[in-house]
Formats: structure tokens, sequence, C-alpha cells
């Protein structure tokens, strides 16, 4: 199989090198009969995968094992499963270029809800029986994790265990339990029922669920008292202790973030309403300068990598940022190695500190005012107000820049036409802006895009009862806001709403939308998120033919008091403080970020008592 | 300023790597070795090397040369001892020779190129056959290969000149190995895998094949009449 791969397949398929497995730092280990096989598996292509941390760093965490020998699996591009299918090669581990059904585990990374179709898709090229159901002690365990991993229910029938929460403890905790099982010769089930009461593993298979008959959950429990009846998510409580890599691959082909990322903190203290990561990250934990330092030094000499990019959520949140950046420019500027701030908020903090490192052409600076009016930046909680973009816009225009990008919203709660209109006002305000700044300072092209995507209601957050906007209706507001918008100096993209709706659906979906998702892959969906691949027609057949309305799990408001898919997860904040934060959203009321005054999320009881670290 | 002249081989590892990821995947051992380079000016500086030819996407190499800036001197067994604990699976330097002046750029330097061609075939072969086959292949004054550039304007070329010989290795039941020497870089140039396709098409018969499996064993240079190793006269 590796020499047809070698020479008769990858001569013939685009870019060929992403499947040799032998990069820099990839991991080559001797197979033992005691030697645990664990494919991490990532539900897109490579150059998409690779640039994920979680991977990199639980790949390296696995491999520290001696007995554990973790490889790497990626969906392969459309030409090569093509291809793959036509020589009947299964999909293989790119490190051994093995099988993958072959392996102890296989783990998914979840990362967004429009990759489910390719899991379905790898599971199958890679021969591993599509039902957790129907597997047998020769086929691997199915194990996911990541965000999507907080409303696992649409994959209940395919996975055999998800891991809530950061992976770094608990992972090792299930490897241990997999080996006293290995040695027992007990069955599959005996080593489920072994790591069911694990803190942040739950086992889909051990619980039952009950509707009535509008659809709605009436009872949602544990098949044996033996199994907890909620499940709390894992946190690692000392950054600085946990296990970061001081090595990670560096791939030969061109990557999406082809850099060292270095992770400044876990979780977010700002509390925008619609942010999913926002809420399931909390508590924020932050990294030593220290600790940062020293792993940069670190990677820099072990990947040659010319770029660090500073990688957490608002990343100028971090304390001590103003610090971190002149040593780290101050140690690496003579070695050309260059520092980036991918998700820099707006102010005028953030421009100086952009202006600083600046090291690339003044083409690009982001913005995510994330909707039109200040009334609704109080509904979602985003603590920016006009002054703030224009008075950073205007540094913006006057430091150099010529492309400024406004990320923002359509379909918010509360969402009116003055709202819309007030985003196409916002982008006519900051082409004024650029006006106003003298010609000599100015950039010499101005470029505004505006750039709209839909809201979809996510899972504990406060907007999670919310129905999403039916896709004519979001239709019609991009349509209203194109018109608006009919300046030469503002381009206007949107998202595909169709989509968006599709993510709504299984962002808060139940376990009846498996066969669905079975249906549609039957029917060739997968690369779902991908415009030239997403076959929405084939969805809405496979929800005809399952007599399923997708309707009910995407336009449908919730009340409080119903039993949501999710609720047997405990994410640390409580659903009494998202219920107060979606009245608050209502009222147009702004709550404080964590940093000004705690106001109770419910994390600070988590896990046996949780300090948050307030200066009130 | 200092240039330091290295020979590189390429294995299987990176066999499918292109020229663009190669140079980055070098430039990236050059930091992780530490080594005193010089850097280009502009927003993304780089460490300055320059590559004799690109190898295609799919080949192996023993006969790959780099030209390196440096900043300071040092010792080239040093630099390759360095260089070869940083370079990746499949990447090694076997030579290294460094001076202080300028030097004609490796590129231009380049006439010829040798390599070992593996024939996969489908069916079986006839040593004897394919020793005919060639020898009448090379008995043709034409040899005409069709090409397209970018812009789509097709033009021909004959490259029965360029092709210095064509030396029958092996033949098994589905594998053919040659060896042969072809004009290379920026005056001449014959693509390998071309000048196989016009081989195996030749005489009617046409010879099916599974796959190619192409290896450079060296680059060189014509100096006077003889053809020596670019790192030789350096
Ligand atoms: S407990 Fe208070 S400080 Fe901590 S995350 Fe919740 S609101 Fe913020």
């Amino acid at each position: 199989m590796k020499s047809k791969l070698m020479n008769k397949i990858l001569p013939t398929v685009k870019n060929p090198i992403q499947y040799i497995g032998k990069e820099l730092n990839s991991v080559h280990k001797e197979i033992k009969s005691d030697t645990i096989r664990y494919a991490f598996a990532f539900p897109d292509i490579y150059e998409i995968g690779m640039s994920h941390l979680g991977m990199k760093i639980l790949y390296h965490l696995l491999n520290e094992q001696e007995d554990i020998y973790c490889e790497r699996v990626f969906a392969p591009m459309v030409d090569m499963e093509e291809k793959m299918r036509r020589e009947n090669i299964p999909l293989f581990a790119w490190e051994t270029m093995d099988a993958i059904t072959h392996f102890d585990f296989i783990g998914f990374t979840l990362q967004y809800e429009m990759s489910y179709s390719n899991i379905i898709n790898m599971l199958d090229l890679g021969e591993v029986p599509l039902l957790a159901a129907e597997r047998t002690k020769e086929h691997p365990f199915v194990m996911v994790g990541g965000p999507c991993a907080y409303n696992p229910e649409p994959l209940a029938d395919f996975v055999d265990i998800v891991i809530l929460g950061e992976a770094e403890e608990v992972i090792l905790e299930v490897m241990e339990a997999y080996r006293k099982w290995k040695k027992s010769e007990g069955s599959r089930k005996d080593f489920l029922h072994s790591i069911a009461s694990i803190t942040g593993v739950y086992i889909p298979a051990f619980y039952q669920v009950e509707y009535d008959e509008e659809g709605k959950i009436t009872s949602f429990q544990p098949i044996s008292s033996a199994y907890p009846s909620t499940v709390q998510k894992r946190i690692i409580k000392d950054l600085d202790k946990t296990y970061y890599p001081d090595k990670v691959v560096v791939p030969y082909t061109n990557i999406v973030h082809d850099r060292i990322m270095l992770e400044l903190f876990r979780g977010c203290t700002r509390g925008c309403r619609f942010c999913q990561a926002g809420m399931i990250y909390r508590p924020v934990r932050e990294k030593t300068p220290e600790t940062l330092k020293s792993i940069a030094e670190k990677l820099v000499k072990n990947t040659g990598y010319e770029d660090i990019s500073l990688a957490s959520l608002s990343t100028s949140d971090y304390t001590q940022l103003v610090p971190l950046v002149k040593n780290l420019m101050e140690e690496y500027k003579d070695k050309g190695v260059g520092l980036s701030l991918p998700s820099l908020r707006i102010d005028s903090f953030s421009i100086k500190l952009a202006e600083e490192i600046q090291k690339v052409r003044k083409t690009g600076l982001t913005f995510a005012p994330e909707a039109g009016t200040q009334k609704l930046r109080n509904v979602i909680n985003k603590g920016v107000t006009e002054e703030n973009l224009m008075e950073a816009t205007r540094q913006a225009f006057e430091a150099g820049w010529g492309t400024i990008k406004l990320y923002f919203m359509i379909g918010l709660p509360t969402e009116t036409n003055e709202d819309i209109e007030g985003i196409g006002d916002l982008g006519k305000k900051v082409v004024q802006q650029y006006f106003q700044v003298e010609k000599e300072k100015r950039n010499k092209a101005l470029r505004v895009t505006v750039s709209t995507s839909s809201f979809v209601p996510k899972p504990f957050t406060p907007f999670q009862w919310e129905p999403q906007n039916t896709m004519e209706e979001l239709k019609e507001k991009q349509q209203y806001l194109k018109n608006i918008i009919r300046d030469r100096k503002i381009s206007y993209s949107w998202h595909e709403p169709k989509i968006s709706f599709l993510e709504a659906i299984f962002a808060r979906g139940d376990r009846r939308l498996g066969k669905v998702l079975l249906k549609a892959w039957e029917k060739g969906c997968k690369f779902d998120g991908w415009d030239e691949h997403f076959k929405f027609n084939s969805w809405m057949e496979a929800f005809e033919e399952c007599h399923i309305d997708p309707s009910f799990y995407a336009h449908r408001k919730r009340e409080y008091e119903e039993k949501l898919p999710w609720d047997f997860i405990d994410i640390g904040v409580s659903k009494s403080f998202l219920i107060r934060e979606h009245k608050n959203a209502l009222k147009e009321r702004v709550t404080p970020f964590c940093r000004e005054n705690c106001v109770n999320c419910g994390v600070e009881n988590f896990d046996g008592g949780w300090t948050c670290y307030v200066d009130c | 300023m200092w240039i330091a002249r290295l020979k590189l081989i390429m294995g299987e590892e990176v066999r499918y790597i292109s020229h663009l990821d190669l140079q980055r995947a070098f430039q990236r051992a050059l930091r992780r070795a530490e080594i005193d380079v010089a850097y280009s000016q502009g927003f993304n500086p780089h460490p300055k090397t320059s590559f004799a030819m690109a190898l295609a996407v799919g080949m192996t190499s023993e006969g790959e040369y780099i030209d390196v800036e440096l900043n300071t001197k040092i010792q080239p067994e040093e630099l390759m001892t360095r260089l070869n604990n940083s370079l990746p699976q499949g990447l090694q330097v076997v030579q290294c020779k460094l001076r202080d002046k300028p030097h004609p750029s490796l590129m231009s330097q380049i006439d010829k190129a040798i390599y070992t061609i593996e024939i996969l075939t489908q069916g079986k072969n006839d040593y004897l056959d394919i020793q005919l086959l060639i020898e009448f292949f090379m008995q043709q004054d034409e040899i005409i290969v069709e090409r397209v550039n970018k812009k789509g304007k097709k033009s021909s070329k004959n490259i029965r000149p360029f092709i210095d010989f064509i030396q029958l290795e092996e033949v098994q039941d589905q594998l053919i190995i040659l060896k042969t020497r072809l004009a290379t870089g920026s005056k001449n140039n014959v693509k390998p895998e071309n000048m196989i396709e016009k081989l195996i098409a030749f005489g009617g018969k046409k010879i099916n094949y599974e796959g190619l499996k192409i290896h450079r064993i060296d680059l060189l240079t014509q100096e006077g009449k003889k053809l020596i190793s670019p790192i030789e006269n350096f």
C-alpha cells in the first residue's frame, strides 16, 4: 500500500508533500505489542488541521508517553480521496501510513459543526464502522473533544467517548484506564464503564433520551445510577505547570497559520452574549511572562520559524502584554523572527501596539464592532462605542493603514432596520475619517470592507434560547444592507445563509440528527463549510426523508423551562447567570467585564472553589 | 561577505516537496542551526540563499547545490555538522566550501544533469528489446518535444542535440532502469520526464508505465572540455 501510494497516487495529486508525514519534529516510534496507537484526527484538510493549536499540544503530549504513539490524520483533499477510493487505499495515519482501523483510538477534534459530515466520511474511508453500536473489539474507540463537544448530541450515534473541556489531564487518565483494560480481557463496554465517571468524560451510549410529541426533550438520564447525571468539564488550573510542547511539527507546505503560537491565557473576561468561547472557556487563566519567554525561546530554536503569534481570545486583555511584547521584540529582532497579534480589540492601545510590531506592509487591519448601533451593541454586551471605533480608525489611517475590514453580525436578537442601517453608516463614517486625515500621512489607497456573518445561537450562551432568523429574513437583510452601501470605497461581503442555517441546526441539535447526518453523507455531503462542496439540497432531502423539521432546531424560540440537549453538561457558568444575561440583553443593559467587577457567573463555585483574580 | 556553497542530498521523505517549500525548509534549518546568515531587507526578511536548479516534484537527488551568504566566517565542517543536525529527515549536506569573494551565480554555471530513471512498467520487459529501442531512439536526428508556454502558445523543440547518452542499467520483469545525461540550465534544458515520454512511445509499441522514479545524480558545469561539479572549482 505504501509503495502504491508513493509511486502511483502521490505523483498525480495536488500538493503531495502534505501526505508524507516526515516533517521536522514529527514523531516516529517503534511499534511494540504494548504500544497504544492513537490517531489524532482533524476533520478537515491538512492545511487547516495543522494550524490548530490543540492538535499540536495533544500530539506531543501523548507522544511524551513511552507506550503511546500518536499519529496525525486529516481529511484527504477531494482529488486524493477519489484516488484512494479507486485504488482501495483506506484512510491512513500520516506518520506510518497505516490504516486507522488498526488503531486503538481515533480522536476527532470538533472545531466547527460543518465538519461533522467529514467525520463520517473519514470513518468510512478508514473502514471503521460508522455507528458506535456496530464496533467490536477489533475496532478503535472513537473519541471527540473540542468546542463543539459541548453539545455532542448530534454525534451521539457515532462516537464512543466525548471529552469535555481541556484535555491535557483527562486524556492521560483515559489512557491509564485503557492500559488496565487491555490486560484484563474485558469487553468494549467494560472499558467505557471504567472511564464513565472520570470528570470530563461523557459516554453517549450510557444515556437515554425521551421526547414529547412536539419533539422536546422530556427526560435525559443515565441508563444506570453508576453514571453521573451531570458531566462536568475539565479545566487546567495552573497553565504555567501544564504541558506545552517545546517543539512542534513544522510543515513543508503552506498552512493557514504557519508560525509559532504562543498561548498567553485561556478564557475571556469580556462576556459578549453571542460568544460561546467566552463562556465555555471560563475562567481566565494566564501564563506568566517568564513561562512564555522560555517557551518562545525553545520553540524558536526547535522550529526555525520566522514568526511568533500571540494566540488567545482577545489578546490585548493579557495583563502583561506590553512588557511581554517589548521583551520578545528585543530578543528576536536581530534573528529575523517577527511578532504578530491576531486578535486585537478596537482601541488606541491596540493600534499603537500593532504599529510598533508591524513589520509587514500596512495593508489590512480588522475591527469587529459586531453591531451597527449602540443599542444593539448593548444588547450583545460588546463594549465598544462609535467613538472608540472612530478614534481607532483615525489613528490607523494616520499611521498609514489603508485597508480596514469591519466585521458585523446580522440577525442578532432585537435587531431592527435601524441596526442594519447603522452598519452602513459606520462604514461611511470610517470612509469620512480617512478623508479627514492629512493627505501626506494617509495611505494612497483606501479600501473599506464591510463583512457580515449571520448570527447563530450557540449552546451555553445567553442567546441559547433565541431563534435564528430564517434564510429569507437573512437574505432580505443582506440585500437591504447592500442597497444602503452604495459607496465605491466600501465593498460588502456576506456569509451564505444556507450554511448559517445548517450551523444553527447542528449547534443546538439533539441525538435525532444522527440519522440526518448519515443520510446526508450517503448523498455525498462532505466539506460542508466550503461553498464549492456544500450541497444544500441534499441536506434538505435528508431532513425530509428522516421526517425531521430543521426549523424546529434553528428557528424556534426556547422557553427557559425547556430541557436543552446539553443541559447535562456543567461548564461552570450557571444557567441562572445565562438567564440573567439574556434578560439584561433584552433590556439593553450592559454587564461589566469580569476585570472590573465579578458578576457571579458561577465559575467561582466551580470544581470545589475557584478564585478569579479580579481587581475589585 | 562570505559565501558557502553546499552540496545537498534529497531523499524519499522530501521527494514531493516543491521548490518554494524546500527553500523555506532550508532557511528554517539555517535559523535552527544558529548560523549567522545575511538577511534580505524588506518587510519579511529571509536568509539569503540561492539554489542551482529547481528539482521537479517527485524526484530525489544526491546532487543539489545551494549558495548561502554569511555575515561571519565559519569552518565548513562546522557549518555542515550544525546544518545536518538541524535539517529535517531526507535532507543532508554532504559537501561544503567557503569563499570570501563573489562568484558567478550558481544557476548560471549549470550545464548538464545526470539522472537515473526507474520506469515501473505494467507488462513484462525484454532486455534486448529495450536496448534496441534506445539505440534506434538515439539514432534519430530529431526528437521533437511540443511545449505550451504559460500564455498557452505552442512551440516545438528538437531535444536530440541535448541528450548526451542513455544507458540501460537494468531490466527486470516490471522495471527498467536507465541512466542519462541531459542538457540542463538556463541555456538549454531537457526535462527527463519529457525525454522518457518520447522514448517509451518510440517505435510504435508504447510501453505502459505505472510510475516513474527519477533520481538526479549530479549537476555539472562545463569547464573547457571537462564537465565538473559546481563545487569543484568553487
Ligand atoms: S466568576 Fe466573576 S470574575 Fe470569574 S469569570 Fe465569572 S464573572 Fe468573571
